[in-house]
């Protein structure tokens, strides 16, 4: 370069050594991604550990207080089970966990298992079951709707030698309560598994009386509200019926046998699901009108023995349920240190923006 | 000697950056020109011709043929320079680390040549003015150097300290007018680019 500035001069020679490994890395096959935004990705992967780490703790911490809470309810409850957060979130509620080696007292926490008030629709639908557990709700005066299925579970250690007796006890407490046993399994005659039905009434009750049997080493009971799906067929139910009225009116009007025919057929249609939905409203009553109450018996010292159902058979659906469960769990804990992170970082930049500005003022004045 | 447009030059330096230099050895001068007119200060003059030729550099690959003089593209970046200096009053060197060069100190011979190339004659009158607003040793720096034309040596020994602590005082005294006059709406140049 021709001039007569040495600073020039210098940087064209630092410029033009850069322009040459420029033109040579041009070449070269280019990287993928420029590396101007290294720092950034790499920023961005920072603050997402940060907001998966606080996620984390928030989460943890909030479980810890909903812990601790119930916690608090057992204590000022004793005897009764403790509800426990939503296993999962499709309207199944577990109540109560395992109580090792500790005697259950006092009743099961309070459920409407048995609903009441529904005899104005049962008089649309004449062959829906009468609906209430007691087949005495028509008169009740709150309206309860919801509809929960509750089973329960409960394994106790017994005497030596008394498994026999227990078992008839089982047999009897089912029978007290108006129900029986629906299926049973015994091991080496001093263990043994039964699935009794009670009705969801004496459900309380007939897990209060199971729980003396021995010495309590679990205890479960889970509700599932089905309410929402219970609702929806009396929808459907509704406008069938309403549908196969009008359709029986046509009939009446009919006046060739085709139109007859057309409409029969439609009539068929209709009644079919009428039936399959009276069915499935008759399989929920059944469901909510009656408990299942899972009991396993063992004297100390015997093999447990395992239904059938208790074999947990691997299964590619539940992975990928679980696999989906996993991520937004992952996406859920990232939002909530997200919501966490945010206004601090705000509180940050106004901090460095305030201190840049106060810098710059300063700049000036400090060189005269 | 490269016969290309500077459109061209700066087109062909997407993907033959040495293009890029035959454009430097052309505008270089004239943009430490318009720099020192404007700032009155050899040392911001210096630091800003580089930014800007620094930033031209990285962001080559932005330059959009619009029909206008090339070399309009790259004053639009020196006015953007000399604008954040006038705001804040300091020179950036992000352009310059992006691409990888060092700031390099001004030499002591460069300080002289590039206070040749302010013309002071149609601010003198309003240079006076501003000198008033001066801490004192920057004034009497200034006085000494820019009034009664003396070479740093001399001004260093009137003032009794280093020569490079005389070039300082009278650089940061500039800088300090050329601010000033800013702010009264004073142009410092008469060419227009």
């Amino acid at each position: 370069m021709d001039t007569e500035f040495e600073f020039l001069r210098r940087f064209e020679s630092e410029l033009s050594m850069r322009a040459k490994a420029d033109a040579r890395r041009e070449a070269s096959p280019t990287p993928k991604y420029p590396r101007r935004w290294k720092p950034w990705v790499a920023v961005a992967a920072i603050l997402l550990v940060l907001a998966a780490g606080i996620g984390v703790l928030a989460n943890s911490g909030l479980s810890g207080s909903q812990a601790s809470m119930a916690a608090v309810g057992a204590a000022r409850n004793p005897g009764a089970f403790v509800p426990a957060p939503p296993a999962t979130n499709q309207g199944r509620l577990t109540f109560g966990s395992s109580h090792q080696n500790q005697s259950v007292r006092g009743a099961v926490g309070d459920l409407q298992g048995a609903p009441a008030g529904v005899g104005a629709t049962a008089t649309t639908a004449p062959n829906i079951q009468q609906e209430g557990a007691n087949g005495s709700s028509s008169n009740a005066a709150p309206t309860d709707l919801s509809k929960i299925i509750r089973d329960g579970q409960i394994a106790l250690t017994i005497d030596d030698g008394t498994f026999k007796a227990k078992a008839g006890t089982v047999a009897h407490i089912a029978a007290v309560n108006g129900g029986s046993i629906l299926s049973s399994s015994t091991e080496g005659g001093d263990s043994g598994s039964f699935t009794v039905r009670v009705p969801a009434a004496n459900f309380d009750k007939a897990m209060f009386q199971l729980s003396q049997l021995g010495t309590v080493d679990s205890s479960a009971s889970q509700g599932q509200d089905v309410t929402a799906q219970y609702v929806d067929l009396k929808a459907h139910m509704k406008i069938y019926l309403s549908r196969r009225k009008v359709l029986f009116g046509l009939m009446d009007k009919a006046t060739t046998i085709g139109q007859s025919l057309a409409l029969q057929n439609q009539l068929d249609q209709v009644q079919l699901k009428i039936d399959q939905i009276t069915g499935q409203i008759n399989y929920i009553n059944k469901q909510v009108a009656e408990s299942t109450i899972k009991v396993d018996l063992h004297e100390p010292g015997a093999a447990v023995a395992e239904s059938p159902d208790a074999i947990d058979n691997p299964s590619l659906g539940r992975a990928w349920d679980r696999a989906v469960q996993g991520i937004l769990n992952v996406v859920a804990v990232i939002l909530i240190g997200l919501g966490y992170l945010i206004p601090l970082l705000i509180v940050a930049g106004i901090v460095f923006l305030v201190v840049q500005l106060v810098r710059r003022r300063r700049a000036p004045a400090d060189e005269t | 000697m490269d016969e290309r447009s500077d459109i061209e030059l700066l087109l062909a330096s997407r993907v033959e950056p040495v293009a890029f230099v035959e454009l430097y050895r052309r505008h270089a001068e004239d943009v430490l020109r318009y720099f020192a007119r404007r700032t009155l200060d050899p040392e911001a003059a210096a630091e800003l011709t580089a930014e800007t030729f620094a930033e031209a550099y990285a962001s080559r690959r932005n330059y959009r043929d619009t029909g206008a003089n090339g070399v309009a593209w790259l004053y639009g970046i020196a006015r953007h320079q000399l604008g954040r200096f006038f705001r804040t009053g300091t020179i950036d060197a992000a352009a310059r680390r992006r691409i990888g060069i060092a700031r390099e100190a001004l030499p002591a011979d460069d300080y002289e040549r590039i206070e040749e190339l302010v013309d002071l004659g149609p601010i003198r009158e309003a240079l006076a003015e501003a000198l008033e607003t001066l801490a004192d040793e920057q004034r009497d720096a200034l006085r000494l150097r820019v009034i009664d034309g003396l070479g740093y040596a001399e001004v260093a020994e009137r003032l009794g300290c280093a020569e490079a602590a005389a070039r300082q005082r009278v650089s940061r005294g500039l800088r300090r007018i050329a601010l000033v006059l800013q702010e009264r709406g004073l142009s410092l140049a008469t060419e227009v680019e």
